[in-house]
C-alpha cells in the first residue's frame, strides 16, 4: 500500500460524486478545447510560405473590391517576390444547399504562391491552359464524386466579394490535395478571366491581392510601403499578413478571442466553485480521519499534498477527457462545411494552457479545505467524532 | 539511541474559552509517569483526562508549563517536528477505533509505516507481524466495516504498535466494547506493557479496565486526588 492507494480509495469512496465532478470538469475543458480549436482554425498558418504571404484588401472592408490594376503596381514594389490575386465567390452544384467556395484567380501566379496545394504538373498545365476549366480540391471532389476530366455544371451565388455571374459547365482539369491538414481542399479554383468577362458589376476588380514577401522579417515595412502607395487613391488598401487577415476576418464577426476567454472563463469559474465545494465537502466528511493521520505522525504538508492529489486527480482526469473529446470533435469537423473548419486542431500551447488551468483548479479548489483542516486542532477534530 | 519515555509534566496550565469565561482545566499541574509503567487515568467527565492524554501526545499545547517525554519538551517542537516525533514515539488507541474505512485491516496497520523509509515488502511484513500479534492474521484483508468492535480495536492497537513506539496512549479503549471484547483488548494492552515494556497511559471510566493498570490516578477538577499503586 502507498499513500496513492489511500487517495484512490478516497476518490472511489463516493464514486457517484467523483464521477459527476469529473463530468463537470470534462464539460468545461471540452468547451475550452473546442473554442481554442475554432480560434486556431481561423488564425493558423502552418506553411513556411504563410509567414511570407501578405494580403492586400480594401481598407473599407475585405468585402469591397480593389482594381486589378493595383496588381502590377504592387509587383513593382521592392521586397515583393511574387503577387497574385483572388476573388472569393459562391458556387453550388445542382441545388443551392450544395454550396462551396470558388476562388477566381490567375492560375499560374496563384499556384506558385500556394505550393501547399499539390497536383501533378500535367493537371497544373491543363488548368492554366484551359480558361473554361476549373481545379477542384480533394474534399470537394469527394463530396460530389467528381474526378478529373468530368464536366460539371456550376451555378453561382453571391460570393464574399459581390455577385458572381459565372454559371456554366466547367471541365475539371485536375484535383488538388493539400500538403498539410490545415489547408482546406473544399473549394474550386476558377480562371479570373473567365469570370471577369461575364460578370455584371465591378468588372476588372479583385477581392484581394496576394503578395509573397521576399523577407518575412520585413513584412511590416513592406505592408506599410504598399499601403502608402495607395494612400491617396479612391481604393485605399490595408495590407496584413495571412494570419492577421484570418484574425481580422473573425474580428468582423466578433472578437473571437474575447468570446473564447469569456465563455471559457465563465465555465471555468463555475467549475472551480464546484471543485472547491466538492473538495471541501469531502474533507469535512473525513475531518476525523485526517485528524487520525496527524496523530499517526503525518505532517501537515503531507496531508495537504494528499488533499491536493485528490483534487488534482479529478481535474486532470476530467480535463484530459475533455481535451481528448475536443480534439476528436475538431478532427471530425475538419472535412465538413466545405473545409471551413479544416484547420481546427488542439495545439500544443492550448494543451499546456489547459494543463496549467487544471493544476490551478486543483490548487485553488483544495486551498480552502486544506487551510481549514490544518487550522482545526487535532484534539477538536477527534472530539467531534466522539461527541 | 535509547529513548527514555519518562513523562514529566511541570506547572502545566490549560484552559478554554466558553463565551467570555476562561474555564481552567489545569493550573500548575505536576506529575510524572515512569518508563515502562501502565497508568490508568480515571475521573468524572470534564476532569481533563483526555486533555492530559492530548498534552502528552503533543496534540494540544499547554498555555504554560512544560510537557517532557524522554527528555524532549514536546510543547516546544514545531508542527512538523512534532509530527515526526509522534510518528516514532507515540501510538494512539481511540474509543471509536478511528480506522480508515477505505483500507483493509492490514493496510490500516501499515499506514504509520508510510512515514518510514521502509520498502513496500518490509512494510507489509511488519504490518502482518503486528496483525499476528493481535491475533487477527485471518482478518487482514477485511475492511473495518466487516469486523466486530473488538476486532477493530485490536487492529487499532496493531496500528499503534507497528512502528514500535515506546508509549501507547489509549483513550477509553474499551468504552465502546462488550465485556468479552473489552477483556481481550485489556489483555493485549497488558501484554504490550509486560512483554514489550511499552509505557501505557489509559483513560477509562471503567474500574475493571483500570484494574489492569499498575497505577490508577484519579483526576478531579484538574488535580490528582488519589493514586493507587498495584503490585505488578
Amino acid at each position: 500500500m502507498t499513500l496513492s492507494t489511500l487517495v484512490r480509495r478516497n476518490l472511489l469512496r463516493k464514486a457517484g460524486r467523483t464521477l459527476l465532478l469529473v463530468i463537470a470538469v470534462t464539460a468545461a475543458f471540452l468547451l475550452f478545447g473546442l473554442l481554442s480549436a475554432v480560434l486556431r482554425n481561423f488564425t493558423a498558418s502552418d506553411t513556411v510560405e504563410a509567414d511570407r504571404r501578405l494580403i492586400v484588401s480594401n481598407r473599407v472592408g475585405f468585402t469591397q473590391p480593389l482594381p486589378i490594376a493595383y496588381l502590377e503596381r504592387i509587383r513593382n514594389v521592392p521586397g515583393v517576390a511574387a503577387a497574385s490575386h483572388s476573388s472569393i465567390l459562391g458556387g453550388y452544384f445542382r441545388e443551392r444547399r450544395n454550396l462551396f467556395p470558388v476562388v477566381a484567380t490567375d492560375p499560374a501566379s496563384y499556384l506558385s504562391l500556394y505550393p501547399e496545394l499539390l497536383l501533378s504538373s500535367r493537371e497544373r498545365a491543363a488548368f492554366i491552359r484551359d480558361r473554361s476549366s476549373i481545379l477542384v480540391g480533394e474534399t470537394l471532389a469527394e463530396r460530389f464524386g467528381w474526378k478529373a476530366g468530368d464536366s460539371v455544371p456550376i451555378r453561382s451565388t453571391a460570393g464574399l466579394q459581390g455577385e458572381g455571374q459565372f454559371a456554366g459547365t466547367y471541365r475539371i482539369a485536375g484535383i488538388f490535395t493539400a500538403a498539410d491538414r490545415s489547408t482546406g481542399t473544399g473549394l474550386a479554383l476558377l480562371h479570373y478571366e473567365a469570370f471577369n468577362t461575364v460578370r455584371e458589376a465591378d468588372r476588372d476588380t479583385v477581392g484581394s491581392i496576394l503578395v509573397l514577401s521576399g523577407d518575412p522579417g520585413a513584412n511590416d515595412d513592406l505592408a506599410a510601403r504598399i499601403d502608402a502607395m495607395f494612400a491617396n487613391s479612391p481604393h485605399r488598401t490595408r495590407t496584413v499578413t495571412e494570419q492577421e487577415f484570418g484574425r481580422a476576418l473573425i474580428a468582423q464577426l466578433g472578437n473571437i478571442t474575447t468570446i473564447v476567454a469569456a465563455v471559457s472563463g465563465a465555465g471555468f469559474f463555475a467549475i472551480l466553485l464546484i471543485v472547491a465545494s466538492a473538495t471541501a465537502t469531502s474533507v469535512r466528511e473525513r475531518r476525523t480521519e485526517l485528524a487520525v493521520l496527524r496523530t499517526l505522525g503525518f505532517p501537515p504538508g503531507r496531508i495537504a499534498r494528499m488533499i491536493f492529489a485528490e483534487a488534482c486527480a479529478v481535474t486532470l482526469l476530467g480535463g484530459a477527457i475533455g481535451m481528448v473529446l475536443a480534439s476528436a470533435i475538431s478532427r471530425a469537423l475538419r472535412p465538413l462545411q466545405n473545409g471551413l473548419f479544416a484547420r481546427m486542431e488542439i495545439t500544443q500551447s492550448a494543451v499546456v494552457i489547459a494543463v496549467l488551468i487544471m493544476l490551478a483548479f486543483a490548487v485553488l479548489g483544495s486551498l480552502a479545505p486544506i487551510a481549514q483542516i490544518l487550522r482545526t486542532p487535532v484534539s477538536d477534530a477527534l472530539a467531534r467524532r466522539g461527541a | 539511541m535509547t529513548v527514555d519515555p519518562h513523562i514529566v509534566l511541570r506547572d502545566v496550565r490549560m484552559s478554554y474559552r466558553r463565551g467570555r469565561q476562561d474555564v481552567v482545566i489545569f493550573e500548575g499541574l505536576r506529575f510524572d509517569i515512569p518508563s515502562g509503567s501502565f497508568t490508568a487515568l480515571m475521573g468524572p467527565s470534564g476532569s481533563g483526562k483526555t486533555t492530559l492524554l492530548n498534552l502528552i501526545g503533543g496534540l494540544d499545547r499547554p498555555q504554560a508549563g512544560t510537557v517532557e517525554v524522554g527528555g524532549v519538551a514536546v510543547n516546544r517542537l514545531s508542527e512538523s517536528a512534532l509530527a515526526r516525533w509522534r510518528a516514532s514515539h507515540i501510538g494512539f488507541v481511540f474509543q471509536f477505533y478511528n480506522l480508515m474505512p477505505v483500507l483493509t485491516a492490514q493496510e490500516n496497520v501499515e499506514l504509520p509505516l508510510l512515514l518510514t523509509k521502509l520498502g513496500k515488502a518490509e512494510r507489509r511484513k511488519r504490518a502482518a507481524a503486528a496483525m499476528e500479534l493481535v491475533g487477527l492474521s485471518d482478518r487482514a484483508a477485511h475492511k473495518p466495516s466487516e469486523l466486530s468492535g473488538g476486532q477493530q480495536q485490536r487492529v487499532a492497537i496493531a496500528r499503534a504498535i507497528v512502528s514500535d513506539p515506546p508509549i501507547i496512549l489509549a483513550d477509553e479503549p474499551t468504552g465502546d466494547l462488550d465485556r468479552e471484547s473489552a477483556g481481550e483488548v485489556l489483555r493485549l494492552l497488558q501484554l504490550l506493557n509486560q512483554d514489550l515494556r511499552k509505557t501505557i497511559v489509559m483513560v477509562t471510566h471503567d474500574r475493571t479496565a483500570a484494574g489492569c493498570a499498575g497505577t490508577i490516578l484519579q483526576l478531579e477538577k484538574g488535580e490528582f486526588r488519589a493514586a493507587v499503586e498495584r503490585a505488578a
